[in-house]
């Protein structure tokens, strides 16, 4: 065979190698990006709705409502109030459960629930960790410890949550590769103007 | 030159796939920064939040602070009676008692393993410029906070400075 087709084969090969990874590439970063995307925009809904109550804690129209927590936890925060300001108390919980996400094959998502009197919300949306932390002093480096008993509740006026939300599925360079989930995670912490000491 | 053509051809070709390679290469760069950039804007925002809500819910200045019984004391002459802008012998920010407490404060958080400088500025600012809100070195019933964040992962490009986000919160003394 000619010498110079054979190179050329050669060439050819290489080329079309560098095109496949190169496509291959192209392809897995969409897919990262579009993940994130999704998990980020499955973040901004939750984080919406916890922006929504945790300030209200405690809220009644024209007062502060004496009773305002039912229980205070790291995976777990049940509270009091008018949340609609219709003159309504509501008991508004969030809690972290163990129970596994139906459907997801990440084995670190658990279902959040938030519950309104009674009426119970199911977020299985690939949250991989939920917790709360509880201060007893403005910008406290050390939260307090908990689970906080009743006697305490009044000393909380800071409430850190802290969300990490995961794909539910694995999207791994090679199959070879460890397990990697897209993750996306936000926190923050809350200065409801109800836990005021003043 | 007919010898050469061939080779003429392959350098063409790999011309080409060599720029598609990059340019590829440039489109998934461009994409891992725009991850991890909405990831830390995000995350910029909430924390610059929690400084703004913390300093809210402190006294408006250290002039209004609250007594043993719980009320507010007012000074005799507003706003002159108000105090200078800054600490006023708090060690630290878990003694921060008023809003303006915080100009000056200062520290490097690390947030799910990332981190940021944070600075913070309060001024007092011209309670008759409602279009620009002008800061004054004299004494108003409207303080602004602003807080500075920045981190070395957020930068335009490489060898930029890196990218300051900054967030204004003013707060007035007869609406508070």
């Amino acid at each position: 065979m000619n010498f110079g087709i054979i190179i050329s084969y050669i060439i050819a090969g290489f080329l079309s190698i560098t095109i496949l990874m190169v496509t291959y590439t192209v392809g897995f970063s969409n897919q990262e990006v579009t993940t994130t995307l999704i998990k980020k925009t499955h973040s901004r809904s939750i984080q919406d709705i916890i922006v929504n109550d945790i300030p209200k804690i405690g809220y009644q129209n024209k007062t502060v409502l004496a009773n305002k927590f039912v229980t205070a936890d790291s995976d777990e925060v049940s509270f009091y109030s008018d949340l609609n300001n219709d003159g309504t108390i509501n008991q508004i919980t969030w809690k972290y459960t163990d129970l596994p996400s139906p459907g997801s094959k990440n084995p670190h998502d658990n279902i959040l629930k938030r519950t309104v009197d009674g009426d119970e919300t199911e977020i299985n949306v690939g949250v991989t960790s939920f917790i709360i932390r509880y201060y007893d002093e403005y910008g406290a480096t050390t939260p307090m410890a908990t689970p906080i008993s009743s006697s305490n509740f009044d000393d909380i006026i800071q409430i850190e949550i802290q969300l990490e939300l995961q794909s539910s599925y694995d999207l791994s360079y090679r199959n070879s590769d460890d397990e990697n989930y897209i993750t996306t995670s936000w926190q923050k912490r809350f200065s409801p103007v109800n836990l005021r000491t003043n | 030159m007919t010898g050469y053509s061939e080779v003429l051809y392959v350098i063409f070709a790999m011309t080409i796939v060599s720029t598609m390679a990059l340019n590829a290469n440039r489109f998934i760069q461009v994409n891992n920064y725009t991850m991890v950039e909405g990831q830390l804007e995000e995350q910029v925002i909430a924390y610059s939040q929690n400084i703004i809500e913390e300093s809210r819910a402190l006294a408006f200045d250290e002039a209004t602070t609250y007594d043993a019984t719980g009320n507010s004391t007012v000074p005799v002459y507003i706003p002159n009676g108000f105090s200078g802008l800054g600490t006023d012998s708090e060690a630290g920010r878990t003694q921060f008692d008023d809003f303006d407490d915080f100009n000056g404060f200062s520290e490097t958080i690390n947030i799910a393993g990332v981190d940021y400088d944070v600075n913070v500025v309060v001024e007092y600012v011209v309670t008759s410029d409602f279009e620009t809100y002008s800061k004054t070195f004299n004494k108003s019933t409207l303080k602004r906070i602003t807080v500075n964040m920045e981190s070395d992962f957020l930068k335009k490009n490489q060898n930029s400075d890196n990218t300051n986000y900054n967030f204004s919160f003013i707060r007035s003394y007869y609406a508070d």
